[in-house]
Parts: C-alpha cells; structure tokens; sequence
C-alpha cells in the first residue's frame, strides 16, 4: 500500500504511487486504445496495459484507418490472446463492424481465445451479415454473463451447455425456430436475469420460457408495427418461471399467453401503450391473470386497454399493494381507473398520472381497496380543477383508512382555484403541495436571490382567500410550501446561497411575510440541484428550520430527497434530523 | 431502535473516533473478517485513513446498506453523485482506504472514476491531470509509440 504519500504537497502525482493491481484495474474499465496509450506516460506506466484483465474493443475506432494501423491493431490483439496466456481476462467487449484487413475468422478466433482464458463476461455487437460466432460460446464453463447483439439468425448448436451462466441478454436477433430457443435455455441451469429484446421472432410458433432459477426476465417487442401486420399475430407465449421476482414486459405482440404460477412474483413492469392490444383482448385477460402474485405494478397503457382488463371474467390481483399507472403518451384520462380497482382487494397505494371528468367515480359500490386498504394516493396531474377536487373528495369521503393524499401542482397553468369543501376523515394528513417556491428572483432571466423567496405559483387563482377556504373545510389540511424543485425558467434551480447567515436570514423574513399571508403550516425542502456544500446545505437548512419552529412561523418541516437520499438530505437528516418531521420519498416502492 | 444493534468503532489515522453499525461496517470485507474472527469488540484502529476519508467511506457503506431493496438503477445514480463531487485527491485517499479496508464496490466505483477521467484525453493532458512526469527519452518515446502505433494514432 501507498500509505506514505499522504504527507506530500498537493500536486504531486499521486496516481503513479498506486499499487500495480489497482492501476490494473483502472487500466482494465478503460477501452482498449485508452488502456494502451497510458504506456507512454512514464516508465511506471509502460507495461502495465499488460495485466489488463478487460478488454474493451470497439471496432468503429479503426473505420477510417489506413491497413498499417489495423495491422498493428491486430498484432497486438494477437500478442494479448494467443502469446501472454499466463494472465486471466475476466471481461471481453467487442462492437464489431466490418473492416477491410480483419477477417471474420481472425475475430472469431480472438473470442475463442478469450473464452479459452477463463472468461466470466462476455458481450459481443456484430455488424450484419457477419460469421463470427464461434461455437464455444455455447459451452463455456467460466461464463456468468453472455449478451448478444446482431440481426442475423443465431444458430444455436445441438449441444449446449452453459453451467455458470446467469445473465443472458438476446438483442434484435432472428431466432431459428422454437427448439433452438428451448435448447437454449435449458441449458442454463442457473440462470438468473433473462433478457430478450427486439428479436425477430417470424420463424417462432411458441415462445417457451421455462426455468426453475429464473428470477428477472424482461421481454421486450418491436411496437412500431403497421395496422396489417396486427392481425398476422402467430406466437404464442409461455412463460413457466416458478422463481420469477421481477418481470419487465413492453409491446403486445402475442396470439395468445399462457402464464404459470409465479408465486415470488414482486415488481412487474408492464408496458402496453402500442394500438395492437386493443385486438387482443382475450390475451390481454390471460397475461394480467398470470400476474396474480404480483405485488407492485408499474403499469403503461393504451388507454382503451384499462376498460378490457376491467371486464367482468378477470380474476382479481389478490397480492397487489402498489399500483402505478403512468401513460407516455399523455393520452389517457383516467378512464377505467376505479373500474380496474374493484380486482385490486388488497391494494395500499394508488400513483395515477391522470384525471379528468371522464374519470367514472362508482357512488354506490366503492371499490373495497379504496375503503378498507388505501393508505396512500398521489395524483400526478390533472385535467382540470374541478375532476382533481371530484377525486379528491371521492378518495377523501371514502378511504378510511388512507394517511397521505399528495397532489402535485408542479405546472402553473393548473393551479386551481380552490373551492367546494371537503368532507374529509379524520386522521389523514392532506398535503396540498404548492407550486415550488425557488428562491431564484422572478423575471425573464432567473438568477439565484440568496434566499429572497417569491411565490412561484399562480397567485390570482390560489389567494389567501382560496387557501383560508380550503382550510376552513377540515383541521386536517395542511398547507406546505416547497423550497427548491427542479426548474426555473429552463434552467435547473440550484441550492446556491453565498453566504450562511445572510441566506438563513433572508428566507426567514421571506418566509415569515408568505406564511402570514398564506398562513401556510410547514415547509418541505424540496432541492435537486446543489451548488454548494452538503455540510452548507445541512447548516442553512437545519437553521432555518430551527428558527422558523421557533418563531412558531412553521409547524413541521418535511424534506423530499429527490430520486436518491444523496449526501445532501443524509448530511441534513444527521445535524438536524430532530426538527424535521416527514420524509416524502420520491421513490419507486420496492418491495 | 438504533441503539440495540452491534455497534463497530473505528478509529483513524488522526484520532477521530467513528461508531457504525455492524451491518454497515461489514462492507468492509476487512472489518468483516475482523468481526468473524471475533477481533472487533475494541476499537478499531486504521493507520493510513484520516477521519474525512473514513466518514465519506461510512456514508457510502451506509447509503448502500439503506438502498439494498432499491432497483440498480438508483444505486447507479446514487454512486454517481457520490463520486463527481469527489476531488482528485480525495479520490486517490479513497481508493488507497477502499483497497485497505477491502471495499469491493467502492473501490470499482473510484478506479471507474479514475478511468473516466483518463478516457478521451491525450497523453499529455493525462499527464497535466495527475501531474505525471514523462521521464522517457525521446527514443524511448518513438519506441512505444512505434510498437502499437494503433493506439496513438488520432484521427480526430
């Protein structure tokens, strides 16, 4: 170890002092021409490309080079695989395309090489029309993961055999028939993460997936098809996956599906936006009754497709307790929504991208999951004001049970005016969360103001007036104010205060003068972006939350870490995590 | 809550004293094997890591014991952002602790680091970056450059 350096001046080159296995390894997560140029550095550096145990190969480097430069190339690559044997390559990359001066037999003899050597990780691109598969790729010992890219056919020899293999991954590969598949992945007694996308699948009557490890599978389909070919729909889909933890499924693209139990089912991930569904609806039944297990659903939908699964001969998801339904195309309205939840019994979360006035809201026979099991709800966005306060006081009236109903208000033009009351049960907390108060000062070129906040929502429909009535209507409501968000402008907004004191005292009185004109009961630190300290974020934060507690301007304060609950909120969570009251996950649920 | 859980203490090379949680400390395939040969129960003292580095490796290992049930995407995202706001020094003292203390993840995440870095840049700006000193002779020099004249040869 290195462990003397510490004392020297801070430019001196620290890098060189590492031991030869780390610069090794730092040598082997580079391309290969990066890795080697590194030997004209200094004499620490002119052999080491030789313990190199990744090779990174990309071919398209070498487009446009004259033959003495691909013969070099190749002597090299020679000299690596066929003449220093003794040391162990781990991990091959080859992006291959067609180059005058290197033949296909020359290629396939560099990966048999590396296979020969003990490979763990192989993942090979190859130009069309190319003959390079050598064959010991079907039955390498060493190999946990193999991924293929090309779009010819894969010829899968008669005796496969792949003991270690847990990662495969097929991509936009013309299958041969339904046994060279079958033969396949029956050869893989271990196999853990399957992953097949884009393939061609014209010569394939049945798409048998069946294995006893298999624990995530993703199974994606070209959706870019003309009206015509929908209907020359042939395949057949079976899926046997006792194991199956996770499953990722995008385009409908089968005749019909038969799906086994798959009782450890916990994530599925489904994506059925594309036109063809809706002239599969005896399949689209089949497919989400294989699902029975599945615990969180992330679901994107043709919106005619929600109404089919609603149809009276589904069997209900008894396990589901996370539902997410998102839809890319911004064309869904909610239509279906509480239909499709009479089959969800059990379900404690609800996310929906959308409502509208479409939305069918059941008044006589509520959906049992909306009264006995929903904890919380969140409403991405919405059409208009009147179908979000329909369905907030739809879900309000009715769930007994719900603890959190989280509206996001992100896009100004729909802040609502607030009207109508609520009935609204006790003991849920109603977080209305406002449109992001940014700090950042409101004009055509937003800069940061160091702490002088402005109210970046649609003053004229949401006054101290709209907010009072809004409150009037239950003790439960609570009204918070973001601090931070994500845009301003079309810039990001950043956490950029110059100084500390002049920051925190700043917001305070900026603060203080919103919350007694809005009478506002808390603040939710709502940052994405940072241009400071997570220690300068920590201190401001957590003193200004102290301060305005205090001065009893606030009465809780939440913090909302963004995607990760980087070193910023773990930094302020440490210090202050005492003050703060509520975290909001912006997370996925995992289960 | 916390507090019924096996605490590991660490002690660095200045003499800042760190209580972690054992499943956090267990990262650590080093302080693991410490703990298996039952030789954790007193401090642990860590000769060549200052109590910065050693704080900054804790809340890597904790950020990854929180995030276990979260999909790899998020863990991705979340090692990036742990390691742009990193500076080239402390870059250098986190894969020395990293190696020491045998942190598998973190020490692919900084030599990644490191490789990112290097990738896309000449030679000389490598080493403008890490203030190499080129001690080659220019014959020398030609030689290497000669022997795989496929790497230095720069369309672009």
């Amino acid at each position: 170890m290195a462990s003397n350096t510490g004392k020297k001046a801070k430019h001196d080159d620290r890098i060189s002092n590492l031991s030869d296995s780390i610069l090794s390894q730092i040598l082997s997560s580079l391309p290969i021409k990066d890795a080697v140029s590194t030997s004209i550095l200094s004499t620490r550096w002119r052999y080491l490309y030789a313990s190199m145990f990744n090779l990174d190969v990309d071919f398209h480097v070498f487009r446009r080079s004259p033959l003495h430069i691909i013969t070099s190339f190749t002597n090299f690559m020679d000299k690596m695989l066929f003449i220093h044997t003794e040391g162990r390559i781990e991990q091959f990359r080859l992006d291959h395309v067609n180059i005058s001066g290197m033949s296909d037999s020359h290629v396939c003899g560099w990966i048999s090489a590396a296979l020969w050597r003990g490979l763990k990780e192989i993942d090979l691109v190859f130009a069309p029309k190319s003959s390079i598969i050598p064959m010991l790729l079907f039955t390498s010992k060493t190999l946990v993961t193999l991924k293929l890219e090309f779009s010819f056919l894969m010829t899968v020899p008669v005796h496969v055999y792949l003991p270690s293999l847990k990662t495969l991954e097929l991509k936009l590969i013309k299958f041969e028939d339904d046994g060279s598949v079958t033969r396949l992945l029956s050869s893989c007694p271990v196999l853990e993460d399957l992953s097949i996308s884009g393939c061609d699948m014209q010569n394939m009557k049945c798409l048998k997936i069946s294995n006893p490890t298999l624990k995530s599978l993703t199974l994606v389909f070209n959706c870019n098809l003309l009206e015509f070919q929908l209907f020359f729909f042939k395949l057949a889909i079976v899926i046997d996956l006792p194991s199956l933890v996770y499953l990722k499924y995008e385009g409908f693209r089968a005749k019909s599906y038969s799906v086994g139990n798959m009782p450890c089912l916990v994530r599925a991930d489904i994506n059925f936006s594309g036109k063809e569904i809706i002239y599969h609806r005896h399949g689209l039944v089949e497919f989400f009754e294989g699902l029975g297990n599945v615990k969180s659903l992330r679901l994107t939908i043709n919106p005619k497709a929600l109404p089919i699964l609603s149809h009276k001969r589904f069997v209900a998801l008894q396990n589901l307790l996370h539902l997410e339904i998102l839809d890319r195309m911004n064309k869904w309205k909610g239509v279906g929504l509480f239909e499709f939840l009479e089959f969800l019994p059990n379900l404690q979360t609800l996310v929906t991208c959308k409502v509208s006035n479409e939305v069918w809201f059941p008044k006589d026979k509520v959906p049992a999951c909306v009264v006995y099991q929903l904890q919380e709800c969140k409403v991405l966005d919405f059409e208009d004001e009147n179908s979000l306060f329909q369905m907030a006081t739809y879900i309000l009236k009715n769930a007994t049970v719900l603890d959190k109903l989280t509206i996001y208000l992100e896009d100004q033009r729909q802040c609502p005016t607030l009207r109508g009351t609520f009935g609204i049960n006790l003991g849920v907390e109603f977080q209305l969360i406002l449109a992001f108060e940014i700090g950042y000062t409101r004009d055509n070129h937003p800069s940061p103001a160091n702490g002088k906040f402005n109210e970046f929502w649609e003053t004229k429909n949401l006054g101290p007036y709209q907010l009072g009535l809004l409150k009037d209507s239950s003790s439960n409501v609570k009204i918070v104010v973001s601090l931070g968000g994500d845009s301003v402008g079309k810039g990001k907004a950043f956490f950029a205060p110059k100084s500390k004191t002049f920051w925190v005292q700043n917001v305070v009185s900026s603060l203080t003068d919103i919350t007694n004109r809005y009478d506002i009961h808390g603040i939710d630190i709502h940052y994405q972006h940072f241009r400071s300290s997570p220690e300068m974020f920590a201190k401001c934060i957590g003193q200004l939350v102290t301060i305005l507690k205090q001065n009893e301007t606030i009465s809780f304060a939440s913090i909302s870490p963004y995607k990760e609950i980087n070193s910023y909120y773990l930094a302020l969570w440490r210090k202050f995590g005492d003050v703060i009251d509520y975290v909001n996950f912006q997370l996925d649920l995992c289960l | 809550m916390a507090s019924t859980l096996k605490k590991i203490i660490l002690k660095s090379c200045d003499g800042k004293i760190l209580e972690v949680e054992e499943a956090v400390a267990v990262q650590s395939q080093m302080i693991k094997n410490m703990i298996e040969d039952d030789c954790a129960n007193e401090e642990i003292p860590l000769p060549d890591i200052t109590g910065e580095i050693l704080s900054m490796i804790i809340e890597y290992c904790k950020m990854h014991v929180d995030g276990e049930n979260n999909s790899n995407n998020e863990l991705i995202a979340r090692d990036a952002d742990f390691i742009t706001r990193v500076d080239l020094n402390t870059l250098y003292y986190l894969i020395v602790a990293a190696n020491f203390l045998n942190v598998k993840s973190l020490l692919d995440l900084t030599c990644q680091r490191v490789a990112d870095i290097i990738k896309g840049k000449s030679p000389e700006e490598i080493r403008l970056t890490f203030n190499i000193k080129n001690d080659f002779t220019p014959e020398e020099e030609e030689e290497i450059r000669k022997k795989n004249a496929w790497a230095f040869d720069y369309k672009d």
